[in-house]
């Protein structure tokens, strides 16, 4: 089957001016995502994952760069075409408790989107009930809880109604921003196999933001990873966890606490911290921690090269530092 | 696909409204003030009413007549409070004092609440320069006590009913325009205000339905305590002389006038005095419960 | 084989509020062995800070309520400790680290100040003493001695976790519980922090309860592994025990629903339904209404725990399945 790429983020960057200076939360990022797939993003807290996401649905206004969504760029629709395509893109939130209004019912938060997209008048009210409960079917919320408002509901059920509202429009494309990493173990299953379920009974696009990296491969396409605003290795999940070519990516995975005590595990234990991507210098933002940083790391900042066929490392090293996993 | 199903959770109809009421019936100490505010206010309309019929024949029989032979009559079955130093009986005129006192704290806090609102709630949603400004000038006005500044602005335009409200309300601006500005700014920054973003909601839409809906309550709750305030300021100003004049039986300036009497009287004192604490304590109460109640995520 | 220096024996902790009373652990058994790591693995409200909060004599008041049990450590009941004599054994005995390390430290006090203050709290040492102590400690836990003068705000996450981590073993404590210490962190911190943790037992010969949802931590840290679900132990054994054998369904449900790293899955197997209402526990077994292997005894009666031998003859398991394989306890 011919796949068609959806959506295509080219050079997309995002600054924050602070009090200390120059944030650059996303630095020039460039990437796409094929119709009824799902890309993986990755990266610790402060590597400007969730800002990307916001950046493509238009919720953060980018610095500069360009959101190909359908052949269309984004970012220079104007208002009236923005809301027109909004219906096609949506998000879902981490906190299934802060993304819900607290004042509003199930079925109140289910409705908005279609109320305000003009879908249907407020006062069509029948058909915004059979729609509403319809919705709720998809997505496994019994149709009892039409009336309760988010606070009666348990985080597993919240994140329901969070997607049944990003699909009360039928959009073709989902920001997930970290939606499991606020449930349980046992609900977090139940919620990715929704979202799996949805995504082939709809044909959905996910670009799934998480820092869990087993979530990611058990859910993804293509993964990207994050360090500091910037992607540093792509790839497909069989690549990426049988070839992690980028040290920030072999330390990202062997850090994962495997649940079998008889995997002893080899660790590339990561010195120092995330630093803050605050008036970065020129060179390479992981060579600070990088134990293979060479001269040349700390002076440029790294080309994206493609090791393998689909596979690209941002590294000087690329290709050299490759070890492989387990 | 998996559904849901977990016994003994009934299946909730009620409204919000509804909720809060539940939650606020459960709390008999707020449930005593407003019952005795509600008393408060039925007095208020009732003298006010009484006088708007007999056009006040009433007010000057019982409140402003002065009887001297009867000056200072500790409380008696004729008098039950008691009269005052012209005579006039305190019980009356504690009660037909009410209305001051409730007018004037009310209207206050309206006027505060719609004047700091707009102020606070442009703050809070354009931010940037626009809120430094507006804030700055509010924390000029908060680092005066407002009792010193509702005394400059009369001062300034006369004593007067409505010179005293215009000041009392002026000072009570800035608290109310912070309380709006810090709920707008946390609504605005919510993920749930963003998910309405992302399906194309307008400005006016988000302020409306989002905004201020969720700020609405704290300002209730600070309104019913700065009721409370007012009606010691107004007290206040009147005990000193710059709020209602005599012989309006305002409960501060029964006070004042009651202070020289202190020891030949001391009923004078003590009533309009219990008067005053009786509603504040009421209105405080009331307030608390209020907080309680209107908080949606408060789980029952 | 290691001597038990703690043990909780029929321990049930309830919370009564006016909306009813919250049945947060009922009857819950763990035996903490002498220098042996311990997990405590189970999902929100199963009641694992419960069970450490009970142990540690730290419960809400006037909530808590400690309805049976007792808490023995060397022989000594906890419970029936007189308030004075619980402050000694926290810290110097039995140390505890909170899951959010933001809130743990006190935002006024610099760093090295905190870590003195809980020296001195228990040991009477000068002024000097103590400083000279506090810059060994710190160092264990690998931040340099120079940032003892900072603020708690000057930390980041992972290093304010080390910070906590260097208070609580500021007395060598003989026992470290741990509530989730790294849940809040990123992988690779949370990578470095238990590994911090890891040479400090190495060094003292600390044991510890180890509390956290993530199976993977338990694997890689813990010698001994509890399952708790609604407030009672439901597996407990080696870690090999249960990674290998699995017997309770609930275990078992936990590992399907987890996304495997080194195998590949096309999809997870989650288990259905909620866990039960805290306030209205059904009468048979706590799990019965999720279990996908529940008869109709399960529902009116309660399963008692099955001996099932295993790796170090500790292998437990609370369901009727396993009556005829194994011997009730």
């Amino acid at each position: 089957m011919e796949t068609k790429e959806l959506l295509r983020v080219n050079h997309l960057k995002k600054y924050f001016q602070t009090p200390h200076g120059t944030l650059s939360a996303v630095d020039d990022v460039t990437f796409g995502i094929n119709e009824r797939e799902t890309l993986g993003v990755v990266g610790e807290s402060g590597c400007g994952k969730s800002t990307l996401g916001r950046c493509i649905l238009r919720l953060h206004e980018p610095t500069d760069g360009e959101v190909i969504f359908d052949g269309q760029n984004i970012l220079k629709c104007d208002k009236k075409e923005m809301k027109r395509l909004r219906s096609k893109m949506q998000i879902i939130f981490q906190d299934p408790y802060a993304s819900l209004n607290p004042r509003m019912t199930v079925s109140q938060a289910i409705a908005a989107p279609l109320i305000i997209q003009g879908v249907y008048s407020p006062k069509e009210k029948d058909k915004i009930a059979r729609k509403v409960t319809e919705m709720m079917d998809v997505v496994g919320l019994a149709s009892r809880l039409v009336n309760s408002y988010p606070h009666e509901l348990d985080g597993g059920r919240r994140q329901r109604i969070g997607i049944a509202r990003a699909l009360s429009l039928d959009p073709q494309f989902i920001v997930c921003d970290e939606p499991v990493s606020a449930l349980d173990v046992s609900i977090q299953a139940q919620v990715l196999n929704l979202m799996q379920d949805l995504q082939q009974q709809m044909g959905l696009t996910y670009l799934f933001i998480t820092h869990n990296l087993s979530v990611v491969k058990h859910l993804s396409n293509q993964i990207v990873v994050m360090y500091l605003g910037q992607l540093v290795e792509k790839a497909s999940p069989d690549q990426l966890f049988r070839n992690p070519s980028h040290p920030y990516t072999q330390a990202l995975l062997s850090a994962i606490p495997i649940p079998d005590p008889d995997v002893k595990m080899q660790r590339t234990v990561l010195q120092g911290e995330l630093t803050s991507p605050i008036n970065v210098g020129p060179g390479c933002r992981f060579a600070k921690r990088c134990i293979y940083a060479k001269p040349e790391c700390r002076e440029m900042n790294p080309e994206m090269t493609e090791i393998e066929p689909g596979h690209i490392v941002a590294c000087h090293l690329a290709g050299t530092v490759n070890k492989t996993y387990e | 696909m998996a559904k849901l199903h977990s016994k003994g959770q009934p299946v909730r109809q009620r409204s919000l409204m509804q909720e809060a009421w539940l939650q606020f019936k459960s709390n008999r100490l707020a449930i005593c003030g407003l019952i005795v505010i509600g008393l408060l206010l039925l007095i208020s309309i009732g003298t006010t009413i009484i006088d708007l019929v007999d056009g006040g024949a009433l007010y000057k029989q019982l409140v402003t007549k002065q009887n001297l032979l009867e000056k200072l009559d500790p409380p008696s079955a004729t008098h039950i409070l008691g009269c005052d130093e012209y005579g006039r009986d305190l019980f009356f005129r504690i009660l037909w004092g009410t209305r001051y006192s409730l007018f004037a704290g009310v209207c206050t806090i309206l006027v505060a609440v719609l004047i700091g609102g707009i102020f606070g709630a442009i703050a809070g949603y354009y931010g940037g320069k626009i809120d430094n400004v507006i804030m700055r000038v509010m924390d000029m006005m908060m680092t005066v006590p407002s009792l010193v500044l509702a005394m400059a602005i009369v001062a300034a335009l006369g004593s007067s009913l409505v010179n005293l409200l215009i000041a009392l309300a002026t000072s009570q601006v800035p608290q109310f325009a912070r309380i709006v500005r810090s709920s707008v700014m946390a609504v605005k920054g919510s993920e749930y205000v963003e998910a309405t973003k992302a399906v194309g909601a307008s400005d006016a839409l988000i302020i409306a339905k989002y905004i201020i809906p969720n700020a609405l309550s704290p300002v209730i709750v600070q309104g019913t305590l700065g009721v409370a305030t007012t009606i010691l300021n107004v007290a206040g100003m009147s005990f000193l002389g710059l709020g209602i004049q005599p012989p309006a039986p305002e409960w501060g300036s029964i006070l004042s006038s009651a202070r020289i009497y202190m020891r030949e009287a001391w009923h004078i004192s003590v009533f309009p005095g219990l008067a005053i604490v009786i509603c504040i304590l009421s209105l405080n109460l009331l307030g608390d419960g209020l907080r309680d109640a209107l908080d949606p995520k408060q789980k029952r | 084989m290691e001597n038990t220096i703690l043990e909780v024996k029929n321990l049930s902790i309830h919370y009564e509020m006016r909306e009813g009373t919250v049945k947060a652990l009922n009857g819950a058994d763990l035996v903490l062995k002498e220098g042996a790591s311990h997990g405590l693995v189970g999902e929100t409200g199963a009641g694992k800070t419960t069970l450490a909060k009970g142990i540690m004599g730290l419960l809400p008041k006037p909530y808590g309520k400690i309805k049976s049990g007792e808490v023995l450590y060397e022989g000594r009941d906890l419970l029936l400790m007189g308030k004075q004599e619980m402050q000694k054994i926290r810290g110097q005995h039995i140390s505890m680290i909170f899951q959010d390390p933001m809130t743990s430290l006190n935002p006024v006090m610099t760093v090295g100040d905190q870590i003195m203050e809980a020296i001195r709290n228990h040991e009477k040492l000068s002024r000097k003493d103590a400083a000279e102590k506090t810059k060994v400690i710190l160092e264990l836990v690998g931040i340099p001695y120079v940032r003892a003068q900072e603020y708690p705000h000057q930390f980041s996450g992972g290093m304010k976790q080390r910070v906590v981590i260097a208070i609580a073993l500021a007395c060598n404590p003989r026992i470290l519980i741990a509530d989730e210490p790294t849940t809040a962190l990123d992988v690779t911190i949370q990578a470095q922090v238990l590994e911090t943790i890891r040479d400090l037992r190495d060094k003292f010969h600390t044991s510890m309860l180890l509390i956290t949802h993530d199976l993977g931590v338990i694997a890689q840290n813990c010698e001994y592994v509890s399952v708790i679900y609604a407030g009672e132990i439901v597996e407990t054994g080696t870690v090999h025990d249960i990674f290998g054998r699995k017997l309770h369904p609930y275990t078992q449900g936990l590992f399907s629903s987890i996304p495997n790293i080194s195998e590949t899955v096309t999809r997870l197997v989650p288990i259905n339904g909620l866990m039960p209402d805290p306030t209205a526990l059904p009468e048979g077994c706590a799990f019965c209404e999720r279990c996908k292997y529940a008869e109709a005894r399960c529902s009116v009666e309660h399963p008692p725990l099955y001996d099932m031998g295993g790796e170090e003859n500790v292998h437990r398991v609370r369901c009727f399945r396993y009556e005829h394989g194994g011997e009730r306890v």
